[in-house]
């Protein structure tokens, strides 16, 4: 017996009707309706005893349906020493009272002695209370639903008894008749053992209902056949051997080979449906896993029918377009995608369909998504078909490839600069040696013919040109610095910075010269990378003091910085030599020289500038003035922790 | 055509004064004019007709390439250009140089007499 097994209504509604037909009866026999017993002599059929079992089995079920175990034990066992009792008189023909001990029945009606269960009666009660309290183990379920199916098939076998006027199916020994009502409690109480037999699995009531339609038809198949074989004995008391009596012979057994063959083709076919159950159950468990695994998988997996309507999405599919599943389910996929790709799709779904030439079934290829809110961002989509037996549909993987697209790019950029430094730094390399080669040469000669002082402006030149190719090594060796250098952040003060870099770069030429004009608050600080910081401002006041115009009666140059939204500005105006215009798209491009007759420069300054701001999450732009040039370099000050991530960003 | 007059075209004073010594060593009657980029050049050849050019291809303002690109569509008759480059090593510059009919041949830097031989012989 198991408590979850008689759980709901079925049980309690099973409990519900045997109860009330056995109270009605015993309610009878105990106020001797005697009008009753002359107008409906069958209703006394049931005799008080059985009408008492199907109390007490009414009871047990009711019992269960609460989970009071023992009350169900107690009732089932009381049940089954009355049925044993009342088998064992009819098999020893010994009467030891029982039938008689709770009421002495005031008329007898169907029963070979007053107040005796019939057998059948009895065989169901026994059965039914083995059925009611074997416990829920496996095997136990199939013999509950073999106990339900006899119990059933031999009250379904009374009634039609009943219905079509066969008194050998209700009456097995002599007068002892099950009567219509009792008949009617077993079938209850067989359908419901058979319904908790099955488990509940949704297609109980059909099932119950052909079982007992099979075992009902078999019943009476049955006995059609001991009616025709008695008619048979009958007929050859009668008549002897002839002709009717062989057509009997031949009617009665093809009434039982039909029967038969019935009853296997019912068994098959009741073995398969649970077999089809079992490997349903199978299914929809492995159904779940893959359903389970779709949906945790990192990539979109969307499938969509040939029209381009989306049939499924997976919850990566959600967060990466920010749809909910239900928005997208039946729409047209082209919603997942850039206006430039949603309008070739169906072109390419009619395409594929009439030439069978595929632009990326099968093949996978990196394009755009598009978002709910109408972003676009790269994806690698790869398109499998499908091809269902009904049917075609296309599945799509999708993965958000913006991170790599960025990396990529950031490579390739890295990349095509690098060669573009190796092609400039061999030649701007080379190029000061072999001048410096060409002028050994001659200083040789210069040697040998003793003109000693063309000699010494030829060392001159010679010198210049290794101090040249040293300042260009220095300026490699800081480009690079740039690239690798790993350096903490610190507050840093503005004002302090520009003064201390003022104060080295005071022995250039032309310094003494220059008005400078630093406009900036000794307060101002910025929390940013001291080293890469003092870089870019030595950059701005050396070319500042290197490219002013010797034209110029004043030089000046003016420093200011302030604070705006977050951003501090540093901005370095000079009235010097500027920058002509169809220079300054490539303004800070490597190894670009501007002015190469006012003063010898690497080419790289402002690249390294520019590098050097970009590595501080800043940038550096340059505006034109009416003479001279303005840089303005833009730094986040990085006073919050917020920031401190897009200054780490390089 | 004798070579008489020769236009250096190098931003680079040391190289200059390389070219200037050694073609003075060479055959001190030749005519040097120089210009320090390839606008300069330019505007010397719109006023007078140098025998040869010797080019520096890398220089700010207008380099040697920038410089032949001009050179060929701003005039009819064109003098024979030797291009100096700073290595031979990088093909792509030597090629790209020798596609205009016009650059007789390459040297590597420095300029030497001998370089300056095989010029007077392709000229002659």
């Amino acid at each position: 017996m198991n408590r979850e097994l008689y759980k709901g209504p079925a049980a309690q509604g099973i409990g519900l009707v045997c109860v009330t037909i056995g109270m009605i009866v015993i309610a009878i026999w105990l106020l001797r309706l005697e009008q009753i017993a002359e107008s409906f002599p069958i209703v006394l059929a049931m005799q008080f005893n059985t009408a008492l079992c199907l109390v007490l089995l009414g009871t047990a079920f009711i019992a269960a349906a609460y989970g009071y175990t023992r009350v169900v034990y107690t009732l089932t066992i009381a049940t089954a020493l009355m049925a044993v009792v009342s088998l064992y008189q009819y098999v020893s023909g010994i009467n030891v009272g029982i039938d008689t001990l709770f009421n002495t029945p005031f008329v007898t009606v169907g029963a070979s002695s007053p107040g005796r269960m019939a057998p059948n009666s009895a065989i169901c009660f026994l059965l039914a209370a083995i059925g009611i309290s074997i416990p829920r183990i496996h095997f136990a379920s199939q013999a509950r639903l073999a106990l339900g199916f006899v119990v059933a098939g031999i009250a379904a076998i009374a009634l039609l008894g009943y219905g079509v006027r066969l008194d050998r199916a209700h009456d097995w020994f002599g007068p002892a008749r099950m009567s219509p009502h009792t008949g009617f409690g077993f079938l209850v109480i067989g359908s419901g053992l058979i319904y908790l037999g099955v488990e509940r699995s949704g297609n109980h009531v059909r099932l119950v209902a052909s079982a007992i339609a099979v075992v009902a038809y078999l019943a009476v198949l049955l006995l059609t056949h001991l009616e025709f074989l008695a008619q048979e004995l009958h007929h050859r008391e009668q008549l002897g051997a002839d002709h009717s009596v062989e057509t009997l012979q031949t009617l009665s057994t093809l009434v039982l080979v039909s029967g038969i063959l019935y009853l296997g083709l019912t068994g098959y076919a009741f073995w398969y449906s649970q077999r089809y159950r079992r490997s349903a159950a199978a299914l929809a468990a492995s159904e779940a896993r893959l359903a389970a695994v779709i949906d945790t998988a990192v990539d979109g997996i969307v499938t969509i029918d040939r029209n381009g309507t989306i049939l499924t999405v997976n919850r990566a599919c959600e967060d990466m377009f920010g749809y909910r599943r239900e928005e997208m389910i039946g729409e047209n996929v082209k919603m997942m995608m850039p206006k430039r790709y949603s309008d070739e799709h169906d072109g390419y779904l009619d395409s594929y369909h009439r030439t069978g030439q595929a632009k990326i079934i099968g093949i996978g290829r990196e394009l755009e998504g598009r978002r709910s809110d109408g972003s676009v961002f790269p994806v690698e989509l790869a398109v499998a078909r499908i091809s269902l037996a009904d049917r075609v549909i296309y599945s799509g993987i999708v993965r958000d490839i913006t991170v790599r697209k960025r990396f990529e790019a950031e490579i390739l950029e890295a990349n095509a600069e690098l060669e573009e430094f190796a092609y400039r730094t061999s030649h701007d390399l080379r190029s000061p040696v072999a001048s410096s080669l060409g002028l050994v040469h001659i200083a040789k000669d210069l040697l040998q013919n003793g003109e000693h002082g063309v000699l010494v402006t030829t060392l001159d030149r010679l010198e210049r040109n290794f101090k040249r190719l040293d300042g260009l090594i220095q300026n490699i060796i800081a480009v690079t610095r740039t690239r690798l250098m790993v350096e903490e952040v610190a507050p840093i003060s503005v004002r302090a910075v520009v003064d201390e870099t003022l104060d080295e770069l005071s022995h250039l030429d032309g310094f003494s010269d220059m008005a400078i004009d630093v406009d900036i608050d000794p307060e101002l600080q910025i929390i940013s990378k001291p080293i890469k910081f003092q870089m870019i401002i030595a950059n701005l006041l050396s070319n500042a003091i290197k490219y002013k115009d010797a034209d110029e009666p004043k030089p000046v140059l003016v420093i200011s910085a302030s604070r705006q939204n977050r951003l501090v500005h540093i901005a370095f105006a000079d009235n010097g030599l500027g920058i002509p215009p169809d220079a300054r798209p490539m303004l800070f491009e490597m190894f670009k020289r501007f002015h190469p007759e006012k003063a010898f420069g690497s080419g790289l300054g402002l690249y390294i500038l520019r590098k050097s701001t970009e590595a501080l999450g800043g940038n550096v732009t340059f505006e034109p003035q009416q003479k001279g040039s303005r840089f303005v370099v833009e730094l986040p000050d990085g006073d919050a922790n917020a920031d401190a991530d897009s200054i780490d960003r390089r | 055509m004798p070579m008489q007059t020769v236009l250096i075209v190098d931003d680079d004073e040391a190289d200059q004064f390389i070219c200037e010594y050694t073609i003075r060593k060479f055959d001190p009657s030749i005519k040097m004019i120089a210009a320090f980029n390839g606008r300069e050049a330019l505007d010397i050849l719109h006023q007078s007709m140098p025998d040869a050019i010797i080019l520096d291809i890398n220089m700010p303002i207008m380099n040697g390439f920038e410089f032949l690109a001009h050179y060929a569509v701003e005039f009819e008759h064109h003098v024979p250009v030797v291009a100096m480059l700073t290595s031979s090593l990088l093909g792509a510059d030597r090629e790209r140089a020798l596609q205009y009919d016009f650059v007789k041949t390459y040297f590597e830097k420095p300029l030497t007499i001998d370089q300056l031989q095989i010029m007077r012989d392709l000229l002659e």
